[in-house]
């Protein structure tokens, strides 16, 4: 499987504070790839590297096998980008935006776009600038989805509207994906949301791409083991320990948190002198969190 | 080279002190002013002395001809004056032909220090009659200078014919600027005459160039509406100090032409074009009379039209009509968009727009 | 995509445009007001270049502000959301900027309309007396080109970077800080005026803005 979006040691500095340091990702093609991240972590900045919208220090950047920046028309005319904050001319009712957006795009479907208008009761003839937060979001996937596009690039889609909205949204987002096959690189706060639609998932923080791989492998592999009588260090694993904490309440042994486990692996345990007395599963939101403290520990 | 440092500064003094030589009051204080200027004037020579002693054996003292004309240059560098006597020349003898010999025996100096080059001029008639500071740098605008300067020996003004009708002093080349200029003056000219050369009478002409001898100009270069815009024209005399001419004025006004011509009486009339139209017939008749024309102008005389035609070889009526028509084309279309600046325009526009087209998509 | 971006230019101008339009069609019919009527011929000419050298300097400024107006309006929108919106469109920057421009050259047509329209009105009531002529033609060609280069220079300037509008403010502030330090140190070169004199030559990038802007001239 080909990537849609693929990055090689992608390094940018946007300003004396922040960088973004040997970024390496890569988005199959036809995936729902979530990019979670705290606020200020580097997502935006990727993604505006990934449209061309800045220039990257170092690295190499290619989008459904087009080089960025060389060939951003041909890559822009297939992908759709939904930013974090509404990019559209305020001055112009929703109509005219409709009107003035489809005329750069080849394939826009225009009876699908007066589906969509229905759908999502937008008002023709309200000027941007008055538009709700929740009209806005679907004006932008509307204009998204109407190019009838290769990639989908979301940033944070959903940031602030309504849970009757975003099912809205992202129900007429999963729509067009399981019928056209596109592929989708959506990040939001909202992990839980991701955990419903994503089928990839790319964890940010600091600038770096920490951890990237299949949402179910990511939700199986993280696990909390309580562990009795636990060695001093824990050599040759077969899993990778990310973090270590006493159990709270004077109940005996420690919690460890790991990558990468399965279930026969609980034999490495009495193999060093300690016992393994519970696995704990964990959802994505706790996973998130539990990855980015163990990376932030070191 | 004394004289020449000395006419700077004198014509440096005169300046300082004239503002304060105005708010005198009294007759004393004038006196008191005169003695001033005098003990300056004594005190500006010494200096002059002073400093003429200390430059002159260090700088270059170079004799050139420009023609006839005899160039006396003095400076640390006379490159650009030698440059500029070669240009000088070119004009002069375009200008004057073979009446360049008519500037036998005039001398000028030229003096060159850092951007500075003052000009002084001596001829057989007068001694030191002008020093003029020019800031040139360039050998073009320094050989026009000079030709200025050596045009001033041909003071037209010497003669009295030509002094009180022309009412300028040097007949320099003219541009086509000045031409315009004269056109521009023609066509507002307030005045019958003027509007009557205009529209192409040369009687009207003559009349509003000054050409028909009179001893009554008022009343024969002037109509009766004329004088009233004269009087008009000078404004209303305040009655407190004025209460004769005040009332005349307002009698004028009202249409009676006797109290205009009173009005006017002790002024000195002009012809109704201006001197810088009159100038234009001059030039015109020189270059009608080619080589040749600018000693006969000066040799000439009798009337005013008589020495014009003796310069331009031409008969009265042919030359005015010329003039006229010459003036009239040389009015040109100012305002008419030219080739080249069209073009410049379009080419910068395209030139910007190529530059806006290179916007950058990095930000 | 010509029509569009057409259509969102004159959106965000149509108001001031109008306003300019308007402008450009009176100041013309305004110059000729007053002069005229039973006047000596040469007295009627006088005063009528008088009057069009009193309303002459509206004409220039007005087509430089046509030119800004246009180029403010036509970048504006883009700025004030950091272009990220022009930038993600399937087209080349170039070209994305040539349909701006483009678009600003259509609705020039608007005031060049207008002053053509006052010009040719003003010129049939007013009295051109002998010896002047009516220029409307030339005026209308003048005021045209001066506002296209107008619009021109500004658009160049507005369409770059903030990096690019700060070289360039730079520059002319550099000229003026050394200009007046060679003043206090009273070294006699003059940096601005042969500039000046450069720009405004009939050469020069601002050769159209000088010379004679008269509706009725010799």
């Amino acid at each position: 499987m080909s990537d849609a979006i693929k990055t090689q040691g992608m390094w940018y500095r946007a300003g004396p504070e922040f960088e973004l340091h040997d970024v390496s990702m890569s988005v199959p093609t036809g995936s729902v790839y979530g990019f979670l991240g705290p606020n200020g972590a580097g997502k935006t900045t990727t993604i505006r590297l990934l449209l061309g919208l800045h220039r990257a220090d170092r690295g190499n950047i290619s989008l459904l096998d087009r080089d960025v920046p060389k060939e951003m028309p041909d890559i822009l005319q297939r992908t759709a980008y939904v930013p974090e904050t509404p990019h559209l001319y305020p001055s112009l009712t929703v109509a005219e935006a409709v009107r003035y957006h489809g005329a750069f795009y080849k394939a826009w479907d225009e009876s699908w776009t007066d589906e969509l208008f229905d759908r999502f009761s937008l008002p023709p003839d309200q000027r941007i600038s008055k538009l709700s937060k929740g009209e806005s979001g679907k004006l932008l996937m509307l204009l998204a989805l109407a190019q009838r596009p290769e990639l989908l690039v979301l940033d944070e889609p959903t940031e602030g509207l309504d849970p009757i909205v975003r099912r809205d949204i992202l129900g007429t987002l999963l729509d067009y994906v399981s019928e056209q096959g596109a592929t989708v690189l959506i990040s939001s706060h909202l992990v839980h949301e991701l955990e419903r639609i994503c089928d990839w998932v790319g964890l940010m923080d600091q600038g770096r791409l920490i951890v990237e791989m299949p949402m179910q492998q990511f939700k199986n592999g993280i696990k909390r083991l309580r562990i009795i009588d636990p060695p001093g260090t824990y050599d040759n694993t077969p899993f990778e320990v990310l973090a270590r904490e006493p159990v709270n309440g004077g109940v005996p042994g420690e919690m460890i948190l790991v990558q990468g486990w399965s279930a026969d692996m609980a034999e490495y345990f009495s193999g060093v002198g300690a016992s393994l007395h519970e696995v704990v599963d964990l959802d994505l939101e706790d996973g998130f969190v539990e990855m980015l403290r163990a990376y932030r520990a070191g | 080279m004394r004289r020449l440092t000395l006419g700077t500064l004198a014509l440096t003094a005169a300046g300082v002190l004239l503002p304060r030589t105005v708010q005198a009051q009294t007759v004393e204080e004038l006196r008191a002013r005169v003695v001033q200027f005098e003990q300056q004037w004594n005190e500006a020579n010494e200096l002059a002395r002073r400093v003429d002693a200390a430059l002159l054996p260090k700088l270059h003292v170079d004799t050139m001809a420009i023609g006839p004309i005899v160039l006396v240059a003095i400076g640390d560098d006379l490159t650009l004056i030698r440059d500029a006597a070669d240009g000088a020349l070119q004009r002069l003898s375009d200008h004057l032909g073979s009446d360049i010999d008519l500037l036998q025996g005039v001398e000028i100096y030229a003096l060159a220090r850092e951007h500075t080059v003052g000009l002084g001029l001596t001829s057989g008639m007068e001694q030191s009659r002008s020093f003029i500071l020019f800031e040139e740098t360039k050998a073009a605008d320094l050989a026009g200078s000079l030709v200025h300067t050596a045009l001033e020996a041909l003071d037209l003004t010497q003669d009295r014919g030509f002094r009180d009708w022309l009412t300028v002093r040097t007949l320099t080349l003219l541009s086509a600027v000045d031409f315009v200029r004269a056109y521009e003056s023609l066509a507002t000219s307030p005045f019958e005459a003027s509007s009557k050369c205009l529209l192409g009478e040369l009687g009207g002409c003559r009349l509003a160039l000054g050409l028909t001898e009179t001893s009554e100009p008022l009343l024969t270069w002037y109509s009766e509406a004329d004088r009233r815009t004269l009087v008009e024209n000078s404004g209303r005399p305040l009655e407190r100090f004025f209460p004769n001419m005040a009332t005349m004025y307002d009698r004028c006004v009202e249409g009676d032409d006797e109290s205009c011509s009173t009005f006017m009486k002790d002024q000195s009339i002009q012809p109704p074009l201006p001197p810088n139209v009159r100038v234009t017939l001059v030039q015109h008749a020189l270059v009608v009379g080619g080589d040749g024309a600018y000693g006969r102008l000066y040799r000439a005389r009798g009337t005013m039209e008589e020495r014009l035609t003796a310069a331009a070889r031409v008969p009265g009526d042919s030359l005015i009509a010329s003039w006229r028509a010459v003036l009239v084309d040389s009015a040109g279309h100012p305002t008419a968009v030219s080739w080249p600046l069209g073009l410049a325009a379009v080419f910068w526009a395209m030139a910007f727009s190529a530059m806006a087209l290179r916007s950058t998509r990095w930000r | 995509m010509f029509q569009v971006i057409l259509s969102t230019q004159w959106k965000w101008a149509r108001l001031p445009l109008l306003l300019a339009t308007i402008t450009a069609f009176t100041i013309p019919v305004l110059s000729v007001q007053g002069v005229g009527g039973n006047q000596i011929q040469g007295v009627l000419a006088f005063r009528v270049l008088a009057a069009m050298e009193n309303w002459a300097v509206w004409y220039p400024l007005l087509a430089a502000a046509i030119g800004l107006l246009l180029a403010v309006t036509a970048w504006g929108p883009d700025h004030r959301q950091g272009h990220t919106y022009a930038l993600s469109l399937p087209l080349p920057r170039w070209q994305y900027a040539m349909l701006r421009l483009g678009a600003g050259f259509v609705l020039l047509a608007a005031p060049a309309i207008g002053i053509a329209l006052g010009s040719v009105l003003a010129s049939a009531t007013a009295t051109v007396p002998v010896g002047l002529t009516a220029y409307p033609v030339a005026l209308t060609i003048r005021f045209t080109l001066a506002a296209i280069l107008a619009f021109t220079i500004f658009f160049a300037i507005a369409g770059g970077s903030t990096r690019t509008a700060g070289y360039v403010l730079a520059a002319m502030a550099a000229l003026l800080v050394g200009h007046w330090l060679l003043d206090v140190a009273t070294i006699p070169i003059d940096v601005v005026g042969p500039l000046l004199e450069r720009l405004y030559d009939f050469r020069g990038p601002l050769g159209i803005f000088g010379g004679r802007w008269m509706l009725i001239d010799v």
